[in-house]
């Protein structure tokens, strides 16, 4: 807790400077967030090219409003924000390229074929099989195919470790309905990965 | 208290949503007991609450992925090119500014004079057109007078126990005449207590 309000200053530090024009606390808040923005832009789009230039997009646009950003929201909140409608803008740009080729690679993908059958059916401890890479390849396919809204939330929650509140203001959004999004997310992600669950006994 | 969780598909369907919040330790003490008390009960249940522990683990544990090498240096480039917005407060201190500015330049020009004319010749125009006209205070009537010096006056025989009041104040309010308000009827009686 002593940790994160320390974060929590720094961060309002940091702003207050970029605010005023020093460019070396902005560089201070883009290498504090770059890595956790690109990693969520990457599983929404799907394509480290273009989660690259969403996340430049993401700072860019963080820089050109800073001086507007009130320091009462906090600035996690705010840049996952940024990033959001940028995901849903290409989203929607991409929407048929997308679809197009989620299908190919659902029919027709002998590489995903094969990894389905190569995960082990015996008794197995996640966490250790997730250092294979197959595995998580099963997972991030299961991510890709959750609607976008779904997807959203669980990878707000369980992979960036947003708590409930930040992710409402994220998705602009009321509580119960990131509370059911996140519970029909992973019952969604549990029926997809069921087959490399079970455990025996 | 019946309990809220049986073996039955009823009570796994109640179970299911608690299963997220079960699984993040986000439940009250007592949701936990009911949850715990079912799926010690129900081993569809139990296995659908393990899996869905696994779900969860295997999310946390996921692979991250990080920037390629060069993402500063690009971005420094773009941000050199782009000027940060002014907040919203300085950006209208600042187009009011530039307005005023350019007011002045204006009037500084040639046509300066002219304008001044025109902006006087209208000003005498609101001038003449607002100016409110005189209002006379009228004074209280005869009739309100009167009314007062009546009044005082029932209140003088009503003080006297050999007088009649109600006549006093008939005679008074068919006098007056103006002064009846509505409650009395022509003989002079009021009709309201």
């Amino acid at each position: 807790m002593f940790a994160m309000g320390n974060i929590m200053h720094a961060d309002t530090v940091l702003v207050q400077r970029a605010q005023a024009n020093d460019r070396a606390a902005f560089n201070e808040i883009v290498l504090r967030y770059k890595s956790k923005v690109y990693n969520y832009i990457f599983r929404m789009v799907h394509s480290a090219l273009d989660a690259e230039d969403l996340t430049q997009e993401t700072f860019l646009r963080a820089y050109l409003s800073i001086r507007s950003f009130q320091s009462r929201a906090s600035l996690n909140t705010w840049l996952f924000r940024i990033a959001t409608n940028l995901c849903i803008d290409y989203s929607r740009k991409n929407k048929k390229v997308q679809a197009m080729t989620t299908s190919l690679s659902i029919e027709g993908d002998d590489e995903n074929d094969e990894v389905q059958r190569d995960i082990p059916d015996v008794a197995f401890d996640p966490q250790r099989l997730l250092l294979n890479k197959e595995l998580g390849t099963l997972l991030n396919k299961a991510l890709s195919e959750l609607p976008e809204k779904l997807r959203t939330v669980v990878l707000l929650y369980d992979i960036e470790g947003l708590p409930y509140d930040e992710i409402s203001a994220v998705v602009g959004c009321p509580l119960g309905t990131v509370k059911s999004r996140l519970f029909n997310a992973r019952t969604s992600l549990r029926e997809k990965l069921a087959p490399y669950l079970n455990s025996p006994g | 208290m019946a309990s809220q969780f049986q073996t039955d598909d009823k009570a796994c369907r109640s179970l299911e949503p608690l299963l997220s919040g079960y699984t993040d330790n986000l439940l009250s003490a007592r949701e936990v007991w009911e949850v715990e008390k079912h799926l010690a009960l129900c081993a569809d249940c139990s296995r659908l609450a393990q899996e869905m522990q696994a779900t969860v683990r295997m999310l946390h544990s996921a692979e991250r992925y990080d920037t390629a090498d060069g993402f500063m240096a690009k971005l420094h480039a773009r941000l050199d090119m782009a000027e940060p917005e002014p907040a919203r407060g300085a950006a209208l201190r600042s187009a009011v500014q530039d307005w005023l500015g350019s007011l002045r330049t204006s009037l500084r020009s040639w046509h300066a004079p002219a304008l001044t004319i025109g902006l006087a010749a209208a000003a005498l125009i609101l001038f003449v057109r607002i100016t409110p006209p005189a209002v006379s205070v009228v004074p209280p009537g005869p009739s309100v007078e009167r009314a007062v010096d009546l009044s005082r006056q029932v209140a003088f025989t009503a003080s006297n126990p050999f007088d009649d009041p109600v006549a006093a104040k008939a005679e008074v309010d068919s006098s007056v005449g103006t002064a009846n308000d509505g409650h009395s009827d022509p003989s002079g009686v009021p009709t309201t207590f």
